[in-house]
């Protein structure tokens, strides 16, 4: 198995060196990046540290050769809905969608998730609550209409509205709006200070503001400026195309095809037969069908996503001590190594290991019978508490997992009433179970996507939780910025930690496999698909 | 006759009602609210309402059945909650899908039964006999989903013959329609075997040798015609199992049919979907067996002057 892009992120790494050291011209440089496939925002943007403004000079129509190929990505789930309204889903393919068929004001050009200019070639935070864009031009919608400032104003107020009723809004973007400064310059504004701001930007879609003023037309057919054209949704497959008149240039490949294969060993299958290119989030038992061989390699940047037991924390689970002892009870890095074959990283803290800001806490909780058993006796239980548990399969390995889980509580006096449920009814009912196997994912590669899940009327409908303290810490980090930003992440990080509102398992690797038919790709740690373009296909 | 397919008919036409009516209480019997299966876990109860009163499963369940009935009278199914489109079109874009598997696999496996069924009946023990019972127990023994898994192994990753996964041609029902004739073949062939050895060795048979009349004519004129009855009794019975078999084949392989649409609705909560498909396939079994009903009145004369 080989390592992910590392072809042309080499490539262009020896290009820079070769600017730096004088035996590259800058005009070589971007012309032979763009033979690589990158866009000359992308290139631009390598040769400047600060980056932020060197992609104004991109122009279109700069990607390459002519696309070609078919590329097929295989997942475990179809679209949530046949409607591509982005910021109304949280499914995998609805990003993946979001993201080949959308631009967004800024975004991702390069693995190492630098955040670069798209629709907006420059920008500049202005206060803590304001960030000022300026709108690159010829950037238009896939029906040849321009990208103008009333789109983007359109489309930010309404999901800063929050009467808006869509599931983005307070995650993703919270109350606030845009104001039109001229015809290409905006002003995205919110209420209160907002640190992810940026990186939210980097993944909110831009619609044209007829969809907004229709939506409607959500209904029949994703349109945007991205670097692909929505063709169809049939039988669980959204097909695309290559856009040619993508402001970055055409991407390599022609037409990509998200299907939905249900069975584990059919997506497999599908792979090894060649009629899938790459599947998704894929298990220890998958990742071994293909180890050693060459004509597969594994990528797996994961957004920032942990594989948790959400805790009701009233009732039995009211007291920290017996949440505590919970985390003492349960062998993580045995659940790990076992049952997730290593396909997982055990965290000390309540954010994923990947999140900025993640610091290993002092106390561990770790793997201890005989403190379970204290913290258990000091919360008036002595081999006399009963939790209730639902599983079912929405987690890999959830079972397995279950089982463990229900042998080392019983390890310590614990029992645990265990329910199996079919999916869809976990779903609906999993707050109704003392504790419940789940995932939590950041869709915009900040941990305060998740961190806010804590707080206000969401942390009491998931987590059965009403802690006052938690708020002001949610909105300290919101507020803050760079190092203190990071350091306000830790502080809630911890508190949480010690809290223990829920059982923090596992970090969830997502690892891809994907044909070595297709070359340079590579994720960036979000949901969706946005290094896609970068990416061709050997037929 | 007339009377008798009119009380069929009437028959039929009361259970598929008694269907309907249990696929909807049972659907909101279970638990799981479909605005909750499509938001995500943490959504405010505002985006709840919202996908509730979208659903129209905010009403009390008494309008939602006036309005779940008042829909069929009219033939509309209603829209599917999750792809938002009716029903009907989506049922219609793949139960000749299903169709065309399921009917790929019973010729095969009723031809194969055939072929094998006549030549053990008329030489019992002999090879053919042997290896039909060979083929009955390995069919009989191994669930479909394994059979499935090993022709995908064998056909498609090892030799390349054939697609592993979805429908892109003829050539993707061969290893799905094999995995399912295998569970139905036992059956067949039995059935088969049993009448034609009863048949072969009846007095008319021994006489229609006596006035020489070739050997395959007695086979497969005479004898089979009575091997008939309980073939097309067992077909019947096939034709239930094929409506749940191919939801196994149509997994294992990812062919684009109307059982995985069912999981799909199901795992969604998407109860108008599921109830047309649920009434589809129902009305389609139950007036297979009408048909056949009919069927054994033009085979046999007995059942028809008891009409």
């Amino acid at each position: 198995m080989g390592e992910a892009g590392q072809g042309p992120r080499t490539d262009l790494e020896a290009l820079r060196r070769g600017v730096e050291s004088g035996e590259v011209s800058r005009r070589e440089f971007l012309r032979r990046a763009g033979a690589l496939g990158l866009s000359l925002a992308a290139a631009a943007s390598l040769l400047d540290a600060g980056g932020r403004v060197a992609a104004a000079q991109a122009t279109p129509g700069a990607g390459g050769a002519e696309p070609s190929g078919t590329l097929v990505i295989a997942n475990a789930e179809p679209p949530t809905s046949a409607q591509w309204d982005a910021y109304s889903v949280f499914g995998l393919v609805d990003a993946q969608v979001a993201s080949l068929v959308h631009d967004s004001l800024l975004g991702y050009d390069s693995a190492d998730a630098e955040i670069v200019g798209h629709i907006a070639s420059e920008w500049e935070v202005t206060s803590p609550t304001t960030v000022r864009l300026t709108l690159r031009e010829g950037v238009r919608f896939h029906d040849g209409s321009p990208v103008t400032a009333d789109d983007v104003k359109a489309t930010i107020d309404r999901v800063g509205n929050p009467e808006s009723g869509l599931a983005w809004h307070g995650l993703i973007f919270p109350a606030g709006g845009a104001t039109v400064v001229d015809e290409r310059t905006v002003e995205v504004f919110t209420e209160e200070p907002f640190g992810p701001l940026e990186k939210s930007l980097a993944v909110m879609p831009i619609f044209p503001a007829g969809d907004i003023a229709d939506p409607e037309l959500f209904k029949q057919r994703a349109m945007g400026a991205g670097p692909y054209r929505f063709v169809s949704y049939e039988q669980n497959k959204v097909t695309v195309e290559a856009n040619p008149d993508y402001w970055a240039g055409s991407p390599k490949i022609q037409t990509v095809v998200l299907d939905y294969i249900q069975d584990a060993n059919a997506r497999i299958s599908a792979l090894l037969s060649g009629q899938a290119d790459i599947i998704t989030r894929t298990s220890a038992e998958q990742l071994a069908r293909v180890a050693d061989d060459p004509n597969f390699y594994v990528v797996d940047v994961p957004p920032l996503t942990q594989i948790v037991y959400i805790y009701q924390n009233k009732g039995n689970l009211a007291a920290k001590e017996v949440r505590q002892a919970i985390a003492h009870a349960v062998d993580r890095e045995a659940i790990v190594e076992g049952i997730l074959q290593g396909v997982g990283k055990v965290p000390y803290s309540s954010i994923a290991t990947t999140a900025p800001g993640y610091q290993e806490q002092a106390e561990r909780f770790a793997y201890d019978p005989a403190r379970a058993r204290e913290l258990l006796s000091s919360a008036g239980f002595e081999d006399n508490l009963t939790l209730t548990m639902a599983t079912t399969t929405l987690v890999p390995f959830q079972k397995e997992i279950d089982q463990a889980v229900v042998q080392f509580l019983g390890d310590v006096g614990v029992t645990v009433d265990l329910t199996t449920l079919e999916v869809g009814a976990f779903r609906t009912s999993y707050n109704q179970y003392d504790m419940t196997l789940n995932t939590l994912a950041s869709f915009n590669f900040d941990p305060d996507f998740v961190l806010g899940f804590y707080g206000g009327p969401t942390a009491e409908a998931v987590f059965g939780l009403d802690d006052p303290n938690i708020p002001p810490l949610i909105e300290a980090q919101r507020a803050a910025q760079g190092e203190e930003r990071l350091a306000a992440i830790n502080d809630l990080a911890a508190y949480l930690w010690d809290l223990q509102p829920a059982l923090y398992l596992s970090d969830e690797l997502w690892p891809f496999i994907v044909s070595s038919r297709v070359k340079d790709y590579a994720r960036v740690p979000v949901v969706g698909e946005p290094l896609l373009r970068f990416a061709s296909k050997e037929e | 006759m007339r009377r008798f397919f009119l009380r069929r008919l009437a028959q039929n036409l009361l259970m598929l009602a008694f269907i309907v009516l249990a696929v909807f209480v049972i659907m909101r019997l279970t638990a799981g609210d479909p605005a909750r299966i499509k938001a995500p876990i943490f959504a405010s109860e505002d985006v709840l309402d919202r996908y509730r009163a979208e659903f129209g499963t905010d009403t009390p369940l008494p309008a939602q059945l006036v309005s779940f009935l008042s829909g069929i009278v009219r033939g509309d199914f209603g829209e599917s909650f999750r792809y938002q489109e009716p029903v009907f079109s989506l049922i219609a874009q793949r139960l000749p899908q299903t169709a065309m598997l399921a009917l790929s696999a019973l010729l095969l496996a009723v031809g194969v039964a055939l072929l094998l069924g006549v030549a053990g009946a008329r030489r019992p023990d002999g090879w053919l006999d042997r290896l039909g019972q060979a083929i009955a127990a390995f069919g009989q023994s191994a669930p479909t989903f394994w059979i499935g898994l090993m022709l995908v192994l064998v056909f498609s990753l090892g030799l390349g013959w054939f697609p592993a996964v979805g429908f892109n041609g003829p050539q993707s029902l061969v290893l799905p329609a094999i995995a399912i004739a295998l569970a139905v073949l036992p059956a067949d062939l039995r059935v088969i075997r049993t009448a034609m050895i009863d048949g072969l060795a009846q007095e008319y048979i021994r006489t229609a040798r006596a006035f020489g009349i070739p050997e395959w004519r007695i086979t497969y004129v005479y004898a089979l015609r009575n091997a008939a009855l309980p073939l097309v009794t067992v077909v019947g019975i096939d034709l239930g199992y094929l409506l749940g078999g191919t939801i196994v084949a149509e997994v294992v392989f990812n062919y684009p049919g109307i059982g995985q649409l069912a999981i799909d609705a199901v795992n969604a909560r998407d109860y108008p979907l599921v109830q047309a498909i649920t009434i589809v396939t129902a009305a389609i079994f139950v007036f297979v067996n009408l048909g056949i009903d009919l069927l054994y009145m033009v085979l046999d004369p007995r059942i028809r002057i008891e009409a």
